[in-house]
């Protein structure tokens, strides 16, 4: 099922602090969406709007045409995890899949247990006693046997080891790919993950700096490889976000698209151009002193 | 989901009662052996589990904050709104108090047996609505009228915090009338000794009646949840850390 996320010029604020300044997007829904930003940027106070943690201070929010907060008819097919899924305190993991099967009427039990056996989480400890990485794994199973046609993962692979990251991506990958839902994810950990998205929205002090398909996003940015001389020929003029160098050859992060008429020189100077790494992107884009941002992010 | 399976939190309930018979067979065991003891090594004329049931006041309070501030987020991450969280607690709330209230009774009822073994004689020592242990009718409704204002001042008090952190130290006063109100109808002067230095016989209390006891515990509590309502109908669910 794909339901379509409307927010339109949404603002929240908590006292004096602006944490979302009118942001306004539409997700089409049925894709794994990235949500990136850096550290209080406002992702966590954007989920918690879509999944009616909280009010919208103004601005709207809508999940398959109706307003979210407070409308059951809308939460009941929203899930928004955060660390533990708010059962940190509420006894043991069986207890927190106890309420969870009560209260979801699309909760798959038997997923739940393949998972808790896949992350390996004791089903008998509290869960205020697990360390950090499985209380974050115990979210995600939370989140996955959902089966929440909108779930939301906010930074859900805190303290979880590389191990159980990658089981993480799979399963998340496979769940989606057999039951198509909208899912949400914010990360810091871009390159790690941003193969399973489809389409990134970039949040930078409380407004939405970018949204975008990931292949275009990818294309925003070129790498030159080449001989160190060539290479800095190549990209005099142009907004370099980055150096590598390994002896006399040079790697150059170029932001902006190459023309044809630009590609042409390159292959013909044998320079080789590949894709950029988002996570460079995303750093020139939420950059504090970046003097052009480049046209057109907001959208 | 029909209307009643909708509002009835059969699993807040039976999470919270499980947890709470645990709790009671180790109480009933501890005052028992206290009773004994004072029994065997000294004089028993009272009821010591009279005295042991304010533990059950405090306790019941807790369980009504801990299902505002534990089970809310809980509700509202498996996508269930405030209005049907709210709907549930109440109902949890009016069904733990008599639950709470059937096992005092039962407390007395198990002290009778031990003080009858022992050959202690089985008497209250303070004004209740009750004029005995084994009148329990009265003594469910004692407790009863106890239970839910204590419950849902804990409610209360819960969502105040939850909402206001410290600021939440202003409801108390505010949760504390309906407590008084029933307290004063039953057993003010042994469980609010300051309040009960106040001049008691014009309250009230004093004349101790059931009916005033139970119209205070509805009144307070319909009171309270209003009150309870007003702070979690939008209440923000807290960022982690």
């Amino acid at each position: 099922m794909s339901l379509q996320v409307e927010v339109s010029d949404l603002r929240l604020t908590y006292g004096e602090t602006v944490a979302l300044d009118g942001v306004g997007f539409t997700l089409t829904g049925g894709k794994i969406y990235g949500l990136l930003g850096r550290n209080g940027s406002g992702k966590t106070s954007l989920l918690s709007v879509l999944g009616a943690f909280r009010r919208p201070g103004a601005g709207s929010v809508r999940i398959g045409g109706r307003p979210v907060f407070e409308n059951a008819a809308v939460t009941r097919q929203t899930c928004l995890i955060r660390e533990a899924g708010e059962a940190s305190a509420i006894g043991t993991v069986n207890d927190a899949l106890y309420f969870a099967e009560a209260l979801r009427s699309t909760w798959d039990a038997a997923y739940a247990e393949r998972l808790l056996d896949a992350f390996q989480i004791p089903r008998r400890k509290n869960v205020a006693a697990l360390s950090l990485g499985k209380r974050s794994a115990l979210g995600v199973v939370l989140g996955l046997a959902s089966r929440a046609p909108v779930t939301m993962f906010d930074e859900s692979y805190l303290g979880m080891d590389a191990p159980s990251r990658y089981a993480f991506y799979e399963e998340l990958l496979a769940d989606f790919m057999a039951h198509p839902r909208t899912v949400i994810m914010s990360t810091h950990l871009i390159e790690e993950v941003s193969s399973l998205f489809e389409e990134i929205l970039i949040i930078d002090r409380g407004r939405l700096v970018l949204h975008e398909q990931s292949e275009a996003l990818r294309g925003r940015g070129v790498s030159v490889t080449g001989p160190e001389e060539e290479v800095g020929r190549f990209v005099a003029g142009l907004t370099v976000l980055g150096d590598k160098r390994l002896g006399r050859t040079r790697s150059a992060m170029v932001y902006g698209e190459l023309g044809e008429e630009r590609r042409g020189k390159a292959l013909a100077a044998g320079l080789e151009l590949g894709p950029i790494a988002i996570q460079d992107l995303f750093v020139h884009l939420t950059a504090r002193k970046t003097p052009d941002a480049g046209p057109g992010e907001r959208s | 989901m029909n209307g009643l399976a909708a509002i009835f939190p059969r699993r807040l309930l039976a999470a919270n009662l499980y947890f709470t018979l645990i709790v009671y067979a180790i109480f009933v065991v501890v005052v028992m052996g206290v009773a004994v003891a004072i029994g065997v090594f000294g004089d028993l004329e009272t009821s010591v589990w009279e005295r042991a049931v304010q533990a059950a006041r405090w306790y019941v309070l807790v369980i009504g904050i801990t299902v505002v501030r534990l089970y809310l987020p809980v509700y509202v991450a498996h996508g269930r709104t405030r209005r049907e969280f709210a709907g549930q607690a109440a109902v949890f709330m009016l069904l733990f108090a008599p639950a709470v209230s059937a096992l005092t009774a039962l407390g007395y009822l198990l002290e009778g047996l031990v003080y009858r073994l022992g050959g202690w004689p089985h008497q209250i020592a303070d004004r209740h609505l009750f004029g005995g242990p084994g009148q329990v009718p009265l003594v469910l409704a004692e407790y009863w009228a106890q239970y839910l204002v204590w419950v849902s001042a804990g409610a209360l008090l819960g969502a105040a915090f939850y909402r206001l952190s410290t600021g939440g130290v202003l409801l108390i006063p505010v949760a504390a009338v309906p407590v008084i109100l029933v307290h004063s109808a039953t057993d003010l002067i042994q469980v609010l000794p300051i309040i009960g230095r106040l001049p008691t016989p014009d309250l009230p209390g004093t004349t101790g009646t059931t009916g005033m006891a139970i119209t205070a515990a509805i009144g307070g509590c319909a009171l309270v949840f209003a009150l309870t309502w007003a702070f979690i109908r939008d209440m923000p669910i807290r960022n982690l850390g």
